[in-house]
């Protein structure tokens, strides 16, 4: 008993809720966000919208980008900024001085995404790292206060993490039959047929089949909105009523 | 290109309708300073878009008989001479009018002096329009309308288009007729109505176009890819999908917590359960019967379910009377007719022997 005792006495009991009442995050309250805009199919586009050209991987953080100390969006720095006080000499002399948060770079793991991430934080983030058990519980937290300190890079990151535990959690959409993936079992012209390519080859294979029947001029693309999202049965059964070659794809 | 051209072309001329408001009344003002004061006209102009088109918004037309209700004039009947678009104001035969000098370049045919009396347009709003009705022993009536309504529209051969009838509000069985408008006269270069009217393309097809294939190509050049700058753009679907970013994950804890939450609200009942309401409405009851003030009981008996307003239950009591009234009456005529046309038969048949 004396022992365990001893061990429970050498650790530092866990008290955060104590710390983040004392830490209002000021920098990154005051941050005066737009508005997000709600627009709809047809709206008149004003010329001044400028239009990006790629979709953004990643939702908008909620607290919007630093003001001050820009590299605070770059790392795990905490809500923690540069900040500014007076160096006080003996005779009572006030110059102007500043303080750098304790920034250290460092490669952490991360269990979600299974790879080691390298990046700069603070030391006092590296502390609540461990004590949330692991970088992937700490930037995952749901209290206001974590999502408020996270910062940019943090909430990028977040996401990625969240991202990947969803597709982990995901059935996978093939079976292994041992070297080969395979992605449907039916029947194919009265015969039993195993697919072991994807949906886009099957495509591929039905898009020339498709095209003939069609008037001039009918692209890939089109062709690939409006069959994309059908599920292998349907696609299978066009396959079969167009009599398509599928000796290439099955197993 | 000379300043002249550059004023009237569209393109290269100073279009006032691309600027805003503000900046247009600095360049009307520059143009009524640059004006010689005889030209400068007593009213402000009107804006493109708040000016009178129609006339249900001018009420008057030319050689309508008026009568002027403001200024010097008040009270005189005179005829509309003609419309001032730019400023929403008709001129009249006989108005206030303001002297003005005249320099010799703009003299008009037969003028001999300098200075000469300009008439001032007025406001539609200040005149009321005279019309003439017709009385029993055939005398005819001047009558000034006060207000006027427009209902109704019927086509007008004079005017070329459709016209509102123009009636005398609160007596809309009267009807002030539109003037006759002077008749426009053919010169040599216009065309004959009929011509213009005569049909002379007839499609071959409904789905083939008789244009050739690249007449688009001809109008436009085809590598000049972007947009004309004062087309108007919409957003499509892909626009809104490279706007908006995506919404944020959840995390399993924040789903677990959601769906906890759900199937508590589920399981809540939605109606209090019988007992509860008998408890609380013995209390109320209970409350309510103590009620001693009587002020205060008679505002709570007007606030029940079954309260009704004695005013409307002598209505209702009225309205009763006033349909067994007519009940009666229907009767009492059924049985009249069937009288009367009984013996009108029968004299019918007396004559005929």
């Amino acid at each position: 008993m004396e022992s365990i005792n001893r061990v429970i006495g050498s650790v530092r009991l866990f008290s955060t809720s104590a710390i983040n009442n004392a830490r209002a995050y000021r920098n990154v309250v005051n941050r005066q966000l737009k508005k997000p805009v709600e627009y709809q199919i047809g709206d008149i586009r004003n010329n001044r919208l400028w239009v990006p050209k790629e979709v953004s991987k990643y939702p908008a953080y909620p607290y919007g980008e630093s003001r001050i100390f820009k590299r605070s969006d770059r790392g795990l720095f905490g809500g923690q900024v540069i900040t500014t006080g007076n160096k006080v000499s003996e005779m009572g002399n006030r110059t102007r001085r500043t303080w750098l948060p304790n920034v250290i770079s460092k490669n952490l793991w991360s269990s979600a995404l299974n790879r080691m991430i390298k990046m700069k934080l603070t030391a006092r983030v590296l502390r609540t790292i461990t004590k949330e058990g692991g970088l992937d519980n700490y930037v995952t937290k749901e209290k206001e206060a974590r999502i408020k300190e996270l910062g940019i890079f943090g909430w990028k990151l977040r996401h990625d993490i969240l991202k990947a535990r969803e597709m982990s959690n995901k059935p996978l959409p093939y079976k292994f039959e041992g070297e080969y993936k395979v992605y449907y079992e039916g029947t194919y012209n009265g015969e039993e047929i195993k697919l072991i390519r994807g949906k886009r080859e099957i495509l591929k294979k039905l898009f020339p089949y498709v095209k003939l029947n069609s008037p001039e001029g009918y692209s890939f693309s089109t062709f690939n909105i409006a069959h994309c999202k059908k599920s292998y049965e349907e696609l299978v059964k066009e396959c079969e009523s167009l009599n398509v070659d599928l000796s290439e794809v099955k197993l | 290109m000379s300043s002249l051209a550059k004023q009237g072309s569209k393109r290269y001329g100073r279009e006032l309708s691309r600027y805003p408001h503000y900046i247009r009344k600095m360049f009307d003002q520059m143009q009524e300073r640059a004006q010689i004061p005889a030209f400068r006209s007593e009213y402000r102009q009107v804006d493109e878009n708040e000016r009178y088109n129609n006339p249900r918004q001018w009420l008057v037309q030319p050689g309508d008989t008026v009568m002027i209700t403001k200024g010097k004039f008040a009270g005189t009947l005179t005829k509309v001479v003609a419309l001032q678009k730019e400023t929403n104001r008709v001129f009249l035969e006989q108005s206030e009018t303001k002297r003005v000098v005249v320099p010799k370049q703009f003299w008009q045919p037969g003028q001999t002096s300098h200075i000469i009396d300009y008439p001032l347009p007025q406001h539609p709003k200040d005149l009321k329009v005279v019309g003439t009705i017709v009385n029993d022993d055939g005398t005819e009536k001047k009558i000034a309308a006060d207000k006027l309504v427009f209902k109704g529209e019927y086509w007008d051969e004079d005017y070329q288009k459709m016209m509102p009838y123009r009636r005398i509000k609160y007596n809309e069985n009267i009807i002030i007729p539109w003037p006759r408008p002077d008749p426009v006269e053919d010169c040599i270069y216009s065309t004959d109505k009929n011509l213009v009217n005569e049909r002379t393309f007839f499609p071959n097809s409904i789905i083939y176009s008789d244009s050739p294939i690249d007449l688009i190509n001809s109008m436009r050049h085809p590598l000049m890819k972007r947009p004309y700058k004062w087309d108007k753009q919409y957003l499509t679907k892909s626009d809104i999908k490279r706007l908006v970013p995506p919404q944020p994950l959840l995390s399993d804890n924040k789903k677990a917590g959601i769906l906890e939450r759900q199937q508590i609200k589920e399981n809540l009942p939605s109606k209090p359960l019988p007992e509860t309401i008998n408890l609380v409405g013995d209390k109320v009851s209970q409350f309510l019967n103590n009620i001693t003030d009587p002020h205060l009981a008679k505002f709570i008996n007007k606030n029940s379910p079954d309260y009704k307003d004695p005013k409307d239950l002598f209505i209702e009591k009225q309205k009763k009377l006033y349909d067994e009234k007519i009940k009666e009456n229907q009767q009492l005529n059924k049985i009249k007719s069937f009288v009367e046309a009984k013996y009108k038969l029968k004299r019918t048949k007396n004559l005929h022997i």
